[in-house]
Order: C-alpha cells, then sequence, then structure tokens
C-alpha cells in the first residue's frame, strides 16, 4: 500500500463530520510531509480521541431520531440499526480476545461470548441514534471493554481480599444483585414494548439516561460477579440472559419508534 | 474564579496548542508551514494528528480562524481573542519560570 494509499486509510479513523472539515487539510500535510510510522501513531491516537468526542458529545446532545416521512416503507426494525454495529463490535471484541490469547493473558471467556452472541441488542443506544454504522459499533464496543476492564479489576480485587484475609462476597449475593437486575430490566423491557405494541403513536423512546442508567447496572453486577469469583460455566447462561435483558429497553424503544413510523397517519388528507 | 481564557483548558493538546498560536503570531501559515516553525522554535515537529487535533480545539475555542484555502493547504491566522489567550499563557509561564529560576538560583 502506497503511503498516500495509507494516509486515506488512516483519515478514515476519523468521524465523518471531522474528515469533511479537515480531512483535506491533513492530506496535503502528509503529502508535504511524509508519513512515518511515528505519524501513523500519531494520527490513530488522535483520531481514537476524536471518536471518543464525537461518541461523548452524540450522549450528551441526547439527539432525537429524525423524523422519516410518513409514507416510507416499513422499517424492519434491526436491518439497519444493528447488524452493521454488531459486525463493527464483533470484530472489534474478536481483536481484543486474539490480543489476549496473543499476550499469554488468562482472559474471562463467558464476557467474550455472551457479547459476541448477543452484540445486536447492545448496540441499540438512543444517544448513538444519528451516528454512522462504525460509530455505534465502536460505542457499543466501548461498553464491553469498560465492563471487562471493571470485572478483571474486579477478579484481582478479589483475589487481595482473599489474601488478606477478608472474605469473598458470597456466590449468593453475587446471584441476587444478578438476579434482581435481571428481573427488574426484562419487566420493564416487556412494559415498554407492550406498550409500544398497544399505542404505538403516543409512545415515547426511552431516553438516553435511564439506557445509561440499565448499562451501568449491568456493569455495576458483573464487577459483583467478578468479586464473587463466579465461575464462567455457571455465570454464562445467566450472562446471557442478562445481556438480554440489560438491553431489552433500547430494543422495545426501537422497535416502538418503527412502529410509530409504519402506523402515523398520512400528512395530507386523501385526494376522492 | 477560572479565568476562561485558558490554553490549560484545552488537555492533552494545550502545549501544542500554545506552540500553534506562537507559530501564527507572526503571520497566518497552513499546517505543514506551522509544523516546520514550530520545529525551529522547539527543535521537534509535532505529530500529523497532534497539530490537527489543536488546530480543531484551537478552532473551535475562537483562537484561531481559517483562510481561504490555496489547493488543499488551508491557512490559519490567529484572532484577537487567540492573541489575548497566548498573552494570558506567557504571562502565566513567565511568573512560573521566574519562581523556578529563583530557587535553583539556591542549588
Amino acid at each position: 500500500m502506497s503511503s498516500r494509499g495509507l494516509a486515506r486509510v488512516l483519515l478514515r479513523l476519523y468521524p465523518r463530520p471531522w474528515r469533511e472539515r479537515y480531512g483535506d487539510e491533513l492530506l496535503a500535510y502528509l503529502d508535504d510531509s511524509g508519513l512515518t510510522p511515528r505519524g501513523v501513531v500519531d494520527i490513530v491516537a488522535a483520531a481514537a480521541v476524536e471518536r471518543g468526542r464525537s461518541i461523548l458529545d452524540a450522549a450528551h446532545a441526547q439527539i432525537d431520531p429524525s423524523p422519516l416521512p410518513v409514507h416510507d416503507p416499513p422499517v424492519v426494525v434491526g436491518a439497519d440499526t444493528m447488524f452493521g454495529p454488531t459486525l463493527v463490535r464483533a470484530t472489534l471484541v474478536g481483536a481484543t480476545v486474539v490480543a489476549f490469547y496473543a499476550a499469554g493473558v488468562p482472559y474471562p471467556q463467558w464476557t467474550s461470548w455472551f457479547n459476541l452472541l448477543l452484540s445486536p441488542m447492545s448496540s441499540l443506544d438512543r444517544s448513538t441514534f444519528n451516528a454512522s454504522v462504525f460509530d455505534r459499533g465502536v460505542a457499543s464496543f466501548v461498553w464491553f471493554a469498560v465492563s471487562l476492564v471493571l470485572v478483571l479489576i474486579a477478579q484481582m480485587l478479589a483475589a487481595i481480599l482473599l489474601t488478606l484475609g477478608v472474605p469473598a462476597i458470597s456466590e449468593e449475593v453475587a446471584f441476587s444483585a444478578m438476579a434482581i437486575v435481571l428481573v427488574s430490566a426484562t419487566l420493564r423491557g416487556i412494559w415498554r414494548g407492550v406498550r409500544s405494541a398497544l399505542r404505538p403513536a403516543t409512545f415515547d423512546p426511552i431516553s438516553t439516561r435511564e439506557v445509561r442508567i440499565w448499562q451501568a447496572a449491568g456493569v455495576a453486577t458483573m464487577v459483583v460477579a467478578g468479586l464473587g469469583g463466579l465461575l464462567w460455566q455457571v455465570l454464562w447462561p445467566i450472562a446471557m440472559i442478562f445481556n438480554m435483558a440489560i438491553t431489552f429497553p433500547p430494543m422495545m424503544s426501537r422497535g416502538g419508534e418503527a412502529r410509530r413510523r409504519i402506523f402515523a397517519p398520512p400528512s395530507k388528507p386523501l385526494d376522492l | 474564579m477560572k479565568s476562561r481564557i485558558d490554553i490549560h483548558n484545552l488537555g492533552r493538546f494545550s502545549e501544542p496548542a500554545l506552540l500553534v498560536l506562537i507559530a501564527l503570531a507572526d503571520g497566518p501559515k497552513h499546517g505543514y508551514a506551522m509544523a516546520q516553525d514550530i520545529e525551529r522554535i522547539g527543535g521537534q515537529k509535532p505529530g500529523p494528528g497532534t497539530l490537527y487535533g489543536a488546530i480543531t480545539r484551537l478552532e473551535a475555542a475562537g483562537w484561531i480562524e481559517p483562510l481561504p484555502a490555496d489547493d488543499r493547504r488551508r491557512p490559519y491566522k490567529i484572532t484577537s481573542s487567540g492573541a489575548e489567550a497566548l498573552r494570558a499563557r506567557l504571562e502565566t509561564l513567565r511568573v512560573v519560570t521566574r519562581a523556578a529560576e529563583a530557587r535553583l538560583a539556591d542549588v
């Protein structure tokens, strides 16, 4: 790959608005100065910062979904909102797993398997609704990465506490915490789903704040599970259900938004 | 109360931003010319990502403004608020430098 070709690839790491504003200038700069290995690393790091900034800006802005014309073809929930980000997220998760094995570091396998299998639902985050497929996949991966790091820290902390003679959190406590979050999230998601089906025209999308609360609760219970030293073989089926439940509210909300578009009344009177 | 004019608010881009403002203080420049000037001043050229990260934040802060591009190379010029921010930062650095030199005199 030529230096110019590599520069164009690196430019793709930046968010679209940034590329549209500064892309040509950066490419012209690289034409003048050349692209060194140090420059590649510098661009990758800077692009990661801009990506993170754009995701945070979108979350804080609580962007409302852009309205679609009333008589658009019916939206298939999942066709455009799930599979693209899922592919991005699954690629990033797979790369993380490979990196762990390559480094010879034990990896909590249950986090990777249920995330790979159930990542479509965790991609449905209202705060990134208007973001690109890549950004939504990255945003979803960020939640996985954060929870993974916290679980690893919790497991290390549990091992330290054990050597200090501090009793670890019991499995009963860990399971109870997860059960509370599981049941609550599932009931909440089902309720919103039923409401959206019965009254699509008046259904409001779930707020970003609520999505964040559920995600934080999910991460917190995963940390508690890590502190409890739960074996992944036992936790895996529970973690699968857990991930589904934690993403039910946004998924049901997104389904509600799709139904509202499909069944909305026509904007113009019929010409008889 | 913290002054709103503070290059330090730009986090990891604060030092590159300071150098960009210094480079633009003597006239408009595009990115490559800024990098060369910064290398002349400080001995090290900033990375391309770092440089344009600083430019992004300086433009957002209103401290530099773009001029019409010449074949993809867009020059920037420092604004009056950018000059004010630069003076404020340099004054802070002067105070710090004087204090450090005074202490080192006794070492």
